[in-house]
């Protein structure tokens, strides 16, 4: 008999997926935004309300970025490890 | 019956995948886990294994997203509409106004050069691209594009070639224009190019220490090493053999790589040869560039400084501003400095990773580039969300960098 697989040591399929998803949602249309806006630009050329806009968006953009590269696949990838580990031991057991 | 609780104290692994803990992972291996749990030495080995899975993906993912090649056909077409658009001092704001001219005299300068480097790979874009290559080098040449140096000496440094001193700045002018004669030898800059090439060329020699001023009390020896690539570029372009004093300038030159790092002086006294401040990677990053133009070995030296200071995280490549060990800030050359690594080191250092065949470091320092500059594709072609006109132009000429030009040489006149 095997032991039944922890719920909480991964997140759950869905949840990585969303997570997935919404990152590189986000990647996409964040980078498409600040670069209608200048990035680059508004960095050298700050005024207050370009600036105010420009920051946050930009923070929010490169988490979402670190994100759907370096966290969000190794969680999906967990959580499908975890689906189709456990989907063989109940079979073996 | 319930399963053998197997004890393993297994701490979060890095990034994302920190949340597959040990313990995750041999429960969900459990039917293999079980046959092995009363083995110490196996439930180590199998903890060891879950860690290098974990971090082996993190690892791997990120590098083969953001891997790749360059298309500097692509950024060509971006780079040539931003200069068809225009870029001017009036564009930045760093608080400086002869940074603010710097960083546009920058743009056309590296437009002109990655336009001119890609027109030599891929011939067959020549004839969209050399209007936008002469645009910028029309530009670049302006008075109003050179309101910086003409500030700093109180005269317009290419109104006083033959009788003038100093304004090395205007070495990577030459270089460029250099660049365009190689690839449209009738350009109407053509005069221009020749006057500026001797007047730099005769400042080059008669300086005692191998460098002269870019402004008034400032020298720099990358600035330098721009002045000697951009004459031997030009007499490259109309076929002139090599100038009798450039062997020695080049060992004389030599003297400003620092011996322990393996880095170029970013600062020296003009009068008296005494190099003042750091070696850095900004300044061996583009002057390993610039004497590709010179001397192939010299430029390989610096680029070997250069990569004894490169960093690699999870297969991104990085360049360190300053030595290992040295502390030190950013500036308007080497950009941000964070953790030690220069942005425009890395950016630069790309240039030389491929001039000197380095793909190895060439693919890490790309990776870099694009994470964090995010390529985009646009109706031109494509460019750089955080490039900027600047970072686009520089981008260009370093990820289309090549050996490409001496092919093209006029045959000397016999």
């Amino acid at each position: 008999m095997v032991a039944p697989l922890s719920k909480g040591c991964v997140v759950k399929l869905k949840t990585a997926l969303f997570l997935l998803i919404s990152s590189a949602l986000v990647n996409f249309v964040a980078a498409h935004a600040l670069d209608r806006i200048g990035l680059m630009q508004g960095l050298l050329a700050p005024s207050g309300a370009r600036l105010a806009l420009l920051l946050p968006t930009a923070c929010v953009f490169y988490l979402a970025r670190f994100c759907a590269l370096f966290v969000a696949p190794g969680l999906l990838f967990g959580a499908l490890a975890r689906v189709l580990l456990g989907r063989l031991a109940a079979r073996g057991g | 019956m319930p399963a053998p609780a197997i004890e393993l104290t297994g701490q979060p692994i890095g990034a994302g995948l920190a949340i597959i803990s040990p313990q995750c992972l041999l429960e969900v291996s459990s039917p293999f886990v079980l046959a092995m749990h009363h083995s110490g030495t196996m439930k180590w080995s199998i903890e060891f294994l879950l860690h290098a899975l974990a971090l082996s993906c993190a690892a791997l993912l990120p590098r083969l997203l953001c891997g790749g090649e360059p298309d500097s056909v692509a950024l060509a077409e971006s780079v040539a509409q931003s200069v068809d658009s225009g870029v001017e001092s009036t564009s930045f704001h760093t608080g400086s106004a002869r940074f603010d001219g710097e960083w546009a005299f920058g743009t056309y300068l590296m437009a002109t050069l990655g336009l001119g480097q890609t027109v030599l790979a891929h011939p067959e874009q020549k004839s969209r691209l050399l209007p936008a290559m002469q645009q910028s080098a029309r530009r670049l040449v302006s008075d109003e594009t050179n309101a910086f140096g003409s500030a700093a000496w109180g005269a317009r440094g290419l109104s006083e070639l033959a009788h003038g001193s100093g304004h090395a700045y205007l070495g990577y002018a030459n270089l460029a224009l250099s660049m365009l004669r190689l690839v449209d030898v009738e350009t109407p800059e053509a005069a221009l190019h020749d006057a500026l090439t001797e007047a730099l060329a005769s400042r080059l020699a008669a300086a005692p220490h191998a460098v002269f001023e870019t402004y008034p009390g400032e020298t720099y020896p990358p600035d330098i090493a721009m002045v000697a690539g951009s004459i031997a570029l030009h007499d490259c372009a109309l076929g002139l053999p090599e100038r009798k004093t450039m062997p020695e300038w080049r060992r004389a030159f030599s003297r400003y790589i620092d011996a322990d790092s393996g880095l170029l002086q970013q600062v020296v006294d003009a009068r008296s040869g005494e190099r003042l401040g750091p070696a850095r990677g900004s300044a061996t990053g583009i002057a390993a560039y610039a004497l590709s133009f010179v001397d192939p070995a010299l430029s390989q030296r610096l680029y070997d400084g250069l990569r004894r200071q490169s960093l690699n995280v999870l297969g991104f490549g990085m360049i360190r501003e300053y030595a290992a060990g040295q502390p030190g800030s950013g500036d308007i050359d080497s950009g941000p400095v964070l953790f030690g690594v220069g942005v425009s080191a890395t950016g630069f250092a790309l240039a030389g990773a491929r001039l000197h065949g380095d793909s190895r470091l060439e693919g890490e320092l790309y990776r870099t580039v694009n994470l964090f500059g995010v390529p985009l594709i646009d109706a031109h072609g494509s460019h750089f969300m955080a490039g900027g006109p600047l970072g686009n132009a520089i981008l260009l000429a370093m990820t289309s960098a090549s050996f490409e030009w001496s092919r093209h040489c006029r045959k000397a006149a016999s």
